[in-house]
């Protein structure tokens, strides 16, 4: 295999990778993630549930583009293809980018549930300022103290 | 063919290190959601997650391995092997650190917003 074509295939390889790590991802996570977005909140969860999947692939996306082939010894195109050792390197480095960035966004997701599940145990509770004013007798759509 | 007996020693060490964690971490983390009826629902996700982001991070840190140069190929012994396996292994400790430690802030943070419920 020239190296030409190992670059084409490494980059094809990268990408069905990284496309497998997201939907491996999304499918293990899918029955817990649904599970946690249920509920009273339907609307935000189906806004969750509509997001987290395009929120792997960005993830995972952004970690593919994060490599970068052209450094000082390697200018141009001529000088990337005629080192296979540095297209080894930056195989290695599709792979550790899109893993460590899939990571961190499984990391973050998890904060962003946070308030999710917070304003699912608040309504739970009929804890919303609203339905506290009508429990407290006062009702502020009618200026003050309901008699 | 030390070479690739260091990537193998490598790689049995890194999963060590990741089975123990996700291992000493599940129970507790399933015990933790049980505090009260409105993190439970988030239970299975936040295991499950925390065990995806573990595993991540060490693919990550497994796809950074270097192995020896042509040179150092040629006239390696166990012990080379062994060093070598412990000097990538750094990288896989630091990942495995920073993620358990970021993972450790989000349940410190969701028990903070959630934990104070009390069932009724």
């Amino acid at each position: 295999m020239t190296n030409e074509h190992y670059l084409i295939v490494s980059h094809l390889a990268a990408a069905g990778l990284g496309l497998g790590a997201v939907l491996g991802t999304a499918a293990i996570l899918a029955g817990p993630h649904r599970e946690a977005t249920g509920g009273s909140l339907r609307r935000l969860g189906y806004l969750f549930r509509r997001v987290f999947r395009p929120w792997l692939v960005l993830a995972v996306a952004f970690g593919f583009v994060s490599v970068s082939y052209i450094d000082c010894d390697h200018g141009n195109y001529q000088a990337v293809v005629g080192d296979r050792d540095h297209l080894h390197e930056k195989s290695r480095e599709h792979v550790m980018w899109m893993a460590s960035s899939l990571a961190v966004a499984i990391l973050v997701y998890g904060f962003a549930m946070v308030p999710l599940l917070w304003a699912r145990a608040r309504k739970a509770r009929g804890a919303s300022p609203k339905t506290r004013l009508r429990a407290a007798g006062t009702d502020d759509r009618k200026g003050g103290l309901v008699p | 063919m030390l070479s690739v007996l260091c990537f193998m020693l490598y790689a049995v060490l890194v999963s060590g290190v990741v089975a123990a964690l996700i291992g000493f971490a599940r129970k507790p983390m399933f015990e933790l959601f049980r505090a009260n009826a409105h993190m439970a629902p988030g239970a299975r996700f936040y295991v499950r997650a925390f065990t995806l982001v573990i595993a991540l991070g060490a693919v990550s840190a497994v796809a950074a391995y270097h192995g020896p140069c042509a040179e150092q190929a040629q006239d390696m012994t166990f012990w080379d092997c062994l060093w070598r396996a412990f000097d990538q292994l750094q990288h896989v400790l630091l990942v495995a650190c920073l993620f358990l430690l970021g993972y450790v802030l989000l349940v410190t943070f969701l028990f903070a917003v959630l934990g104070r419920y009390r069932d009724e």
